[in-house]
């Protein structure tokens, strides 16, 4: 499978990793990769969209009730949240594990 | 960089209790300002090693046995700590005088609390400051300040 396909990034295990403390403010999340010590800002949708990913465990399994939040489709919602997941990925502000077993 | 960045002085709701300057002879205050510039000069080279938990950690490691708490000498050495490196023509940051207070408070003995926070109210800001016996011995982050990280 294309590890690129956002299919298989949106089955994969989000986790956000020990050196990585988020911190909501009425603004904006502000997010501290202790590794790096960069500093990184999260708008309210983005960490919506983090918060309800890391709860359930995967992207896919959020996207639903994403897809409901916004009021949008689903399709549309995966394309936005497997952006993000690309971006918090390569900031290391979250790991991304194996997808989950078909 | 490893290290957060980044300094404000804005003031908290726990007040910072200002030591009065110490009476201390001459010899002394010269004593107590080249301990606070090597531990500037250890924090230098500290801190470009790693993350800022190793720093802290690293920065921590002495053969000082613990001392109990001592907020009195502890506003003192944060004194000494920020009119000292406040006179260096180099970074003089929140950051570096904690970490230097830090050291310093390490070398006595004495424990202390790194705090890292930050504030998105107008624009993003972040500070750091050293607390203890859950008293602030540096400027602590303002009323919209939140915590980040307690070390």
């Amino acid at each position: 499978m294309d590890p690129h396909d956002d299919t298989h990034l949106l089955a994969r295990a989000v986790t956000v990793p020990a050196h990585v403390v988020f911190r909501e403010f009425p603004q904006e999340t502000v997010a501290l990769n202790l590794d790096t010590g960069q500093f990184h800002g999260l708008n309210p949708t983005a960490s919506h969209i983090v918060t309800s990913v890391t709860r359930v465990g995967t992207a896919h399994e959020a996207l639903d009730g994403l897809a409901e939040d916004y009021g949008i489709a689903v399709d549309q919602i995966a394309r936005s949240v497997a952006a993000l997941l690309r971006q918090l990925s390569t900031r290391e502000l979250i790991v991304l594990g194996e997808a989950a077993a078909e | 960089m490893s290290a957060p960045t980044g300094g404000t002085t804005r003031r908290s709701p726990r007040r910072l209790r200002r030591a009065a300057p110490p009476r201390l002879s001459r010899s002394r205050r010269v004593a107590l300002a080249l301990e606070v510039l090597r531990a500037y000069a250890t924090v230098r080279v500290v801190v470009r090693r790693g993350p800022i938990t190793q720093t802290v950690a690293t920065l921590r490691r002495t053969n000082t046995p613990d001392r109990p708490d001592d907020p009195a000498l502890g506003r003192h050495l944060a004194w000494a700590t920020v009119k000292t490196i406040s006179l260096l023509p180099a970074d003089s940051r929140c950051l570096m005088r904690a970490l230097v207070l830090t050291r310093v408070m390490a070398r006595r003995g004495l424990r202390s609390e790194f705090v890292l926070s930050a504030s998105t109210a107008s624009s993003f800001e972040a500070h750091a400051w050293i607390e203890h016996a859950g008293a602030p011995l540096l400027e602590p982050g303002g009323d919209d300040h939140q915590a980040l990280l307690r070390l």
